[in-house]
């Protein structure tokens, strides 16, 4: 919806956007725009989808086009958050903690990716709320205090998150404290990037100079800004283009003298690190396929330099004399413990210090040991924060964020539900839903992963000929004082049933629609989504896993080296009944994968699965996984195989 | 457009409905659609009106209509405004309907947030005072000690706890050009502000509106004791025009509050001689509510 939003604002979309105030008046806005004659769009999520429910009902009822995303997630008590107190710090992006109370929307914090990788990772939304109960956690190496419910990242075999209050006697991933920037570490790194990149000299005009001149912009800005946050009136030249390089200059006298005598070496911890982050940022290459990070040089007296601070903070390396190059001996400074100089000095220009990043995170060896755990009953307030990468760091732990329960809980409302597992999915499905939804009148709900698939940045494919495939909407009826109708009437028990039953049998028809649609999408745009309504892989397998939405990725990959299949649910309501009797036909194990529970029962689709496979002989297994968005991994796939029911 | 005594011949909410004998309520919404004209979309929220003018499959509405549910009036006509002025349309106007259970309770979130947001819509709430449709219940416009189902006249409490919400005070404090209450008994001034509310949108307008079965009331003198509730200053008739309040009638010689009370059944235990306090209760909330209007009309 921000995204619409800028568009909108950028006159890029040209449409009206209603700033509501809850979704249940998002979901009438959409009635009445889309019973005036417009093309309409709305989203929501959990409790907001359950606030609009009222509406999803009469928005079916009244046989209105609406298209709408409904991002998944879970809804219920207790809500799906967790936290931290007050006091706990988190690992920013330039590898110093922050207070977590002090942490702001938009700020750039480090996470995990879905692989693992180390990466930076955006806070979309803090969070702030009371609790009558806390875990105290003490370490071998500091005290924290959080949520019982709060979880960690977890690495045995197979990653996984645990909860706070279970965590006793267990090693933790650690990533280690981060150091302060401060004065003399700013000092220190001027000095390194002014050794590495930078030059004193006299112009043609006599004046004693100073250079610096490097193909990155954001070491030379960072330059500018701290050299003039210490006085230095250094010009930043804009950058070029064409040759492909940056330059900040001082050409005064006095000024550059000054500058000389400012950046003169002293022997002070932070000075060390600024200094050796500095000519790491100007000359050092970070390890892509090595394991090592290496900073060249050819000036001996800088090279001893270097080597004299790296022994004053205990970091070892080897020097090597490269002999290949003609004229000046090159000399090359390698680092073989790339975490250990990664969290010492901490180099400020964002390419080098992403490549350390990496590397850290796989080889790092750190562990914590958790002591002992207290839980205590105290009211106070707690934070947390939500990442596009669903998780953070806190005092050097991993900390993780994040069902269908929602759109499950809304499948009898008469709306037709897809369910897509990546963005080029999603984005190609809500052009398809209006496609269906304009042909029959019938409502659509494109059902996405939260978190999982709404916080990713994932490339995907856009569409520039749309019109193509979905020509300007020509509404079937609407409100127009030249042809008054009534809409939304009051129907008494001798009507309703018939208006029902025809909604009941068009939805039932919208079966046909959806895949006719799917094969359309891909006569013109080379993609195409199964049979629209199911996908199945491997259809040669005897076992197979049944989901819906993104964990069908996981299952891809599990079933990659296995003859395992999967049938893809991507169409929920109309239910394809005869789609599954016809893929199931030859099968002997189906493994259903429910992201929900209707509680007192069982999952959803294990019901209405093992309902429409009745006189079948198949073996159907119900599995119960990623309720609150729990992760679901490879570990419990293989679970499912043995026959658990709950893959916790 | 023919007019007799200032009303309008045109008829668009059609004879036939099966709203009550007398109700007042179907007469507010005959007057109202005199006053809009032909080209008017209409969304009305769940409510007296609605039930007895859309029987599927026949309706009353001589114009577009759309009835959703309870508490959306306003964001179902914020909806229909914006897809209207999406398609270039300028001319048809938007006006959203609703009793007072869908304006002064659930309906007041979906209102303020279009009020705020600035819709060019009309919303009008005909007011009887409690939740009639489903049979009496009480509402945040039902009056101080009123009788109704769920505040009946007991043994220690005698009907509603509260007075009536200044629900057009609260709609004015969104900062919407005009406000104003009408009443039933006043058409050529009922008919004057619903054009005016029209002309300047956002707008809302409160229309008073006896209910026969609700006020248990003889449906002979709908009128009669609408008119009274303005001559007894029960139902201050006024609007507040870019935030400045005129009174449209002064009743500068209020007639007894007993004269309205007594003919109807929801206000009998008034007269028990045990409830004496309780007239005297609402006659000094009816003053100061008189008080704090000429309050705010010099503010």
């Amino acid at each position: 919806m921000e995204r619409l939003a800028d568009l909108v604002d950028d006159g890029i979309l040209n449409s009206e956007i209603i700033h509501v105030e809850s979704e249940h008046s998002a979901m009438s806005a959409c009635i009445g725009a889309s019973a005036a004659g417009s093309r309409v769009f709305t989203a929501s999520c959990s409790q907001g989808l359950a606030l609009m429910n009222e509406m999803l009902f009469v928005a079916a009822g009244l046989r209105l086009p609406i298209v709408m995303v409904n991002v998944n997630r879970a809804l219920s008590s207790p809500i799906n958050i967790w936290c931290f107190t007050k006091e706990a710090e988190v690992l920013m992006s330039d590898l110093t903690y922050k207070p977590i109370s002090n942490i702001k929307k938009g700020e750039i914090v480090l996470g995990k990716d879905k692989k693992g990788n180390l990466v930076f990772t955006k806070v979309n939304k803090t969070f702030k709320h009371e609790t009558n109960q806390l875990v105290k956690l003490k370490t071998d190496k500091f005290n924290l205090t959080c949520t019982p419910n709060h979880k960690f990242y977890y690495h045995t075999i197979h990653d996984h998150w645990i909860e706070s209050k279970s965590l006793k006697n267990k090693n933790l991933h650690w990533f280690g404290y981060g150091y302060e920037i401060n004065k003399d570490f700013k000092k220190g790194w001027l000095a390194g990037v002014a050794d590495g990149d930078g030059c004193f000299f006299k112009d043609k005009q006599n004046r004693f100079s100073f250079i610096l001149k490097v193909k990155d912009e954001e070491l030379v800005k960072t330059f500018v800004n701290w050299a003039n946050s210490f006085g230095f009136q250094i010009r930043e030249v804009d950058y070029h283009k064409k040759r492909g390089y940056s330059t900040a200059i001082l050409t005064k006298n006095k000024e550059t003298t000054k500058l000389q005598r400012f950046l003169i070496k002293v022997n002070n911890l932070d000075f060390c690190r600024g200094y050796l982050a500095g000519i790491y940022d100007a000359e050092g290459s970070g390890p892509f396929k090595c394991k090592q990070a290496v900073i060249y040089n050819s000036n001996k007296s800088i090279v001893e330099l270097i080597a004299n601070y790296l022994d004053n903070l205990n970091i070892s390396f080897k020097i090597y004399l490269d002999k290949r190059e003609k004229g000046l001996p090159n000399y090359h400074i390698k680092i073989n413990n790339v975490p250990e100089f990664f969290i010492k000095c901490r180099p400020i220009l964002e390419r080098k210090r992403k490549n350390l990043l990496w590397t850290t995170l796989k080889s790092v060896k750190s562990r914590l040991r958790i002591d002992d755990i207290q839980i205590v009953n105290k009211r106070e307030k707690v934070y947390n924060l939500e990442t596009e990468t669903n998780n953070y760091i806190v005092n050097g732990f991993l900390v993780h964020n994040c069902d269908q329960q929602d759109s499950i809980s809304a499948r009898d409302s008469g709306w037709i539900q897809l369910y897509v597992e990546s963005t080029q999915e999603a984005y190609d499905t809500v052009f398809q839903a209006y496609k269906i939804a304009e042909s029959l009148n019938l409502p659509v709900m494109v059902c996405l992963d939260g978190f999982i698939l709404s916080h990713i940045y994932e490339p995907f494919e856009s569409i520039e000929n749309i019109k193509k495939f979905l020509p300007e909407f020509k509404p079937k009826f609407k409100l127009d004082p030249i042809k008054p109708i009534t809409i939304g009437p009051v129907a008494t028990p001798e009507h309703y049933m018939e208006i029902r039953e025809s909604l009941h049998n068009d939805l039932l028809k919208s079966k046909e629609v959806i895949k006719k649609v799917n094969l359309e999408f891909n006569k013109i745009y080379k993609r195409k989504y199964g049979d629209g309504l199911i996908e199945i892989v491997n259809p040669k397998a005897k076992t197979f896993f049944l989901a819906a939405g993104t964990v069908c990725g996981t299952i891809r990959e599990f079933i990659n080296d296995k003859n395992i299949g999967l049938i893809k649910l991507k169409c929920f309501r109309p239910f394809p009944a005869e789609e599954l009797r016809k893929a199931t036909k030859n099968i002997k194990n189906l493994i259903i994968i429910d992201k929900n529970i209707s509680l007192g029962q069982e999952g959803t689709f294990y019901s209405e699965i093992r309902d429409a496979l009745y006189d079948s002989k198949v073996k159907i297994q119900s599995c119960v996984a990623g309720l609150g968005g729990r992760d679901i991994t490879l570990k419990h796939l293989q679970d499912a195989l043995r026959g658990k029911k709950w893959l916790k | 457009m023919a007019e007799i005594n200032g009303i309008p011949d045109v008829e668009l909410f059609s004879r036939g409905h099966n709203a009550c004998f007398g109700c007042g309520a179907a007469l507010a919404m005959r007057l109202i659609m005199k006053a809009a004209g032909k080209n008017t979309i209409v969304t009305q929220a769940t409510g007296c009106m609605e039930v007895v003018s859309t029987p599927y499959p026949m309706t009353a509405w001589e114009v577009p209509y759309i009835h959703s549910a309870f508490e959306n009036a306003a964001a179902t006509a914020s909806g229909i405004y914006r897809a209207l002025k999406a398609q270039g349309d300028k001319d048809t106007k938007v006006l959203a309907i609703a009793g007072d259970g869908g304006t002064f309770d659930i309906g007041l979130q979906a209102l303020s947030g279009a009020l705020e947001r600035n819709e060019k819509i009309t919303f009008i709430c005909y007011d009887n005072e409690a939740y009639m449709n489903t049979g009496i219940q009480r509402s945040g416009a039902t009056p101080l000690h009123a009788f109704t189902t769920t505040t009946p006249e007991g043994r220690k409490i005698h009907g509603n706890l509260v007075g009536k919400k200044r629900m057009p005070l609260i709609a004015a404090a969104h900062g919407i050009p005009y406000v104003a209450t009408a009443n039933v008994a006043y058409p050529q001034d009922l008919i004057k502000k619903v054009k005016k509310a029209l002309e300047m949108q956002p707008s809302y307008l409160q229309i008073l509106c006896p209910c026969i079965p609700g006020w248990k009331m003889p449906q002979n003198l709908t009128i009669e004791i609408a008119k009274l509730a303005v001559e007894t200053r029960m139902q201050p008739l006024y609007e507040i025009e870019n935030g400045k309040l005129t009174l449209t009638n002064n009743v500068e010689n209020p007639k007894p509050l007993e004269s309205y009370l007594k003919l109807q059944g929801r206000f009998k235990h008034f007269f028990k001689p045990e409830n004496k306090n309780l007239i005297i209760e609402l006659k000094k909330q009816i003053n100061e509510e008189w008080e704090n209007l000429l309050n705010e009309k010099h503010r």
